[in-house]
């Protein structure tokens, strides 16, 4: 157990210092737009949710590069902790790592919000406080597990990718790296879409209206599909990375 | 005397083709051995199977013995984790500034077996600076921090892959020193190297790799005494085909 | 004997910081020299100043009595670490290219030397092993007829099958009048081969001095007077 706390500290650090950075670069930005708007008059209102979008989109892959990296990387395959342990370290550290980001940007948001007010945002804190709160939790839950389910996946398309380009015989070359990552993304997309939208049908998710309780029900729905897959896509990591997969850096 | 390593029947391929087959060994305690072979023969790929950064394709491998791919990373010790510190995807960018320091504490984290007092005689004898920054040092500094690191864990084996590879005459001997220093008895320590005269009074076994597999596994001495060669020569025959097999 | 390469007053600084510091160097036809000195001394530098890859902040390089870029690229061969072309390239194609962009490329020279090294021309980069490598950028190096070859650490991670393989190609494929600039951390390896050798210490050229007159003198080895030079246990005259 101490071993993985050795490397939970290691990696947990360096990601916050990840999402630190990007939160930091953010919160620059907008005193920099502001200060901008000042001195040079402009009155039109500014909406900061596209800041915050791209904040979350620049974290999200940035997480995925590191996640994947520390894979590959004998630096972190040679510290003596099993496989599953390094897997799971990795991941949780991530899914820490997206909280923090999330936390970060909700309070930079209406933070900036207060400070400095603008019509479209306000209109969009008004329309999100329905006081729907347990509907808001699942929403948000959605979110971050659909966050998971993007850094998971890239695992696994990772290790499939290194695994059949060995079995392969076929040199490692850029172009067909690239092919056959397209390749497996495509073969994993296509179980995984028929797969979810039977499941929906079978869970009685048949025509979506626009009421309010359809829209819960899909959310449950959606809710449950995206653990079902965290569960099943990590045991395949778990297997794969006992198994096949290999340091490369 | 007990095993530190037993290759049993190892076998590694990739894209189809083999590249180690048949390969049987094992190993006693507190020796110096070095891995010689040409350039492709498979010196690295054995060392990287040993420590489970590559996955076999059959065989066993056993260290101290243990089996599991988790306790032989906890007796082992090789140069390939600062190897690929230096190919960190945020390593060196504005995102991160890595520190020799930095690194340091990463062992210390890391490793349980991780000595840093032993680390700091090393890093005072071979005269590391650890403020400086990963990136700027100069190829000799980079093997000479590789073999501090390396060295500074106390385990039972350590794979060094050629530690002396572009390195001047006067920090190759320093480094050779402080093998001889801070290698501890009962520890085994393979060493691959290119300059096979320059670390010949190292070792006590060589281990020859040639067609996919360990051609021969001798003692120094040995060579010495069946053959009247220096260890260079002795190896430069078996790859020139001319030594004569009993 | 006429001057084929004249140093005078070269200053390199990078970043501020200077890497070599007034070299004055002073090479005729004819020799191999081997170029010395620790990791980081600036032999690399050095090398890629006079080939011309580096540009010359203060000072002046003259290479068969020319200044100019062009005129100096004609007439200096550096060994390529091959950086350049991409992992698939088969040998044949960098073959061609060198034949392309180097009127002085020898087809023949290439032919033979390769031969002799045993270099598999349908082989792509990706999958030659160190050795080969190496053997593939002496071969390159030496095909083409110049009159100056720098050969930066030829021998540096390759087995000594190939090194010695290496150093007799060397031997047999240089012209009389050329000169060889050869540098390389395995000093007695090569020492058979150098007429010269210049040291390079403290971000300058320490000295230049003949094989012949180190041992006549000082009754060492290069490469015991080249670490003795280094440790500072000499007196210098």
């Amino acid at each position: 157990m101490s071993n993985i706390n050795r490397i939970n500290k290691d990696l947990f650090r360096q990601r916050g210092k990840l999402v630190s950075i990007i939160l930091g670069f953010h919160i620059l930005a907008i005193v920099l737009m502001m200060l901008y708007k000042k001195v040079f008059k402009v009155t039109d209102p500014t909406s900061l949710t596209g800041g915050v979008l791209i904040a979350i989109i620049t974290g999200i892959v940035l997480l995925v590069i590191s996640v994947i990296y520390v894979f590959d990387s004998s630096k972190y395959r040679l510290i003596p902790i099993s496989s599953n342990g390094l897997y799971f370290s990795n991941i949780l550290s991530a899914f820490f790592a997206i909280i923090y980001l999330l936390v970060g940007e909700a309070i930079i948001y209406f933070g900036a919000n207060a400070i400095f007010p603008n019509p479209y945002d306000q209109m969009m804190i008004r329309d999100f406080n329905v006081n729907q709160y347990w509907f808001q939790i699942k929403l948000v839950i959605a979110f971050i597990l659909g966050i998971m389910l993007i850094l998971v996946g890239s695992v696994v398309i990772r290790l499939l990718v290194s695994l059949i380009g060995d079995l392969l015989p076929i040199k490692k070359q850029t172009f067909a790296t690239v092919i056959l990552t397209l390749i497996v993304i495509w073969a994993v997309m296509v179980p995984f879409n028929v797969i979810t939208a039977n499941t929906l049908i079978l869970l009685g998710v048949q025509e979506v209206t626009t009421s309010f309780s359809s829209i819960v029900r899909m959310l449950n729905m959606s809710l449950f599909i995206l653990v079902a897959w965290n569960v099943v896509l990590t045991f395949l990591n778990l297997y794969l990375l006992n198994r096949w997969s290999e340091a490369t850096r | 005397m007990s095993k530190v390593l037993e290759i049993k029947d190892l076998r590694y391929k990739k894209n189809h083709k083999v590249i180690l087959d048949k390969v049987n060994l094992s190993l006693d305690n507190g020796k110096i051995v070095g891995l010689l072979g040409a350039n492709g023969a498979g010196k690295t790929t054995l060392m990287r199977l040993i420590v489970g950064l590559n996955s076999k394709t059959s065989g066993q491998i056993t260290v101290a013995g243990v089996e599991s791919k988790e306790a032989i990373k906890s007796c082992v010790s090789t140069t390939y984790s600062l190897k690929s510190a230096f190919k960190d995807v945020f390593a060196n960018s504005w995102l991160e500034r890595t520190r020799i320091k930095d690194i340091v504490k990463f062992y210390q984290t890391v490793y349980p077996d991780f000595s840093l007092d032993k680390y700091q005689e090393m890093a005072d004898f071979l005269a590391l600076d650890s403020r400086q920054n990963l990136k700027n040092l100069s190829t000799g500094e980079t093997e000479k921090l590789t073999i501090a690191l390396t060295l500074a864990r106390q385990v039972q084996l350590y794979l060094l892959d050629e530690p002396l590879n572009g390195i001047d005459i006067m920090t190759r001997k320093k480094i050779i020193k402080s093998i001889i220093q801070w290698k501890n008895e009962e520890a085994t320590m393979i060493i691959s190297s290119h300059y096979v005269k320059e670390i010949a009074a190292l070792l006590d076994d060589v281990i020859i790799i040639k067609d996919q597999t360990i051609y021969e596994v001798d003692s120094v001495e040995e060579i010495q005494n069946k053959y009247h060669l220096g260890v260079e020569a002795y190896y430069e025959q078996v790859y020139g085909g001319g030594s004569a097999d009993e | 004997m006429t001057e084929l390469l004249k140093i005078t007053n070269l200053t390199y600084k990078k970043n501020y910081k200077t890497i070599l510091d007034n070299i004055n160097l002073s090479i005729g036809n004819g020799k191999i020299i081997g170029l010395l000195g620790e990791n980081g001394a600036g032999k690399t530098t050095l090398m890629r100043l006079i080939a011309g890859v580096n540009s010359i902040k203060e000072g002046v390089i003259t290479v068969d009595d020319k200044t100019k870029k062009i005129d100096i690229k004609k007439n200096v061969s550096l060994s390529d670490e091959l950086g350049g072309f991409g992992r698939n390239t088969k040998v044949s194609e960098m073959v061609d290219f060198y034949q392309n962009v180097y009127p002085d490329f020898s087809m023949e020279k290439y032919q033979e030397i390769a031969q002799y090294l045993d270099l598999d021309e349908s082989k792509r980069l990706s999958s030659l092993s160190t050795g080969t490598l190496g053997k593939l950028v002496i071969a390159l190096a030496l095909a083409r007829n110049t009159k100056l070859y720098l050969l930066d650490e030829p021998m540096s991670g390759i087995d000594s099958m190939s090194r010695k393989k290496i150093i007799s190609s060397i031997i047999r494929w240089k012209s009389d009048d050329s000169t060889i600039i050869i540098s390389d951390h395995y000093v007695t390896e090569i020492a058979s081969l150098l007429d010269d050798i210049v040291i390079i210490k403290d971000k300058t050229v320490y000295e230049m001095r003949s094989v012949e007159s180190i041992q006549e003198k000082y009754h060492l080895g290069v490469e015991e007077y080249y670490e003795k030079v280094y440790e500072g246990g000499l007196p210098n005259e």
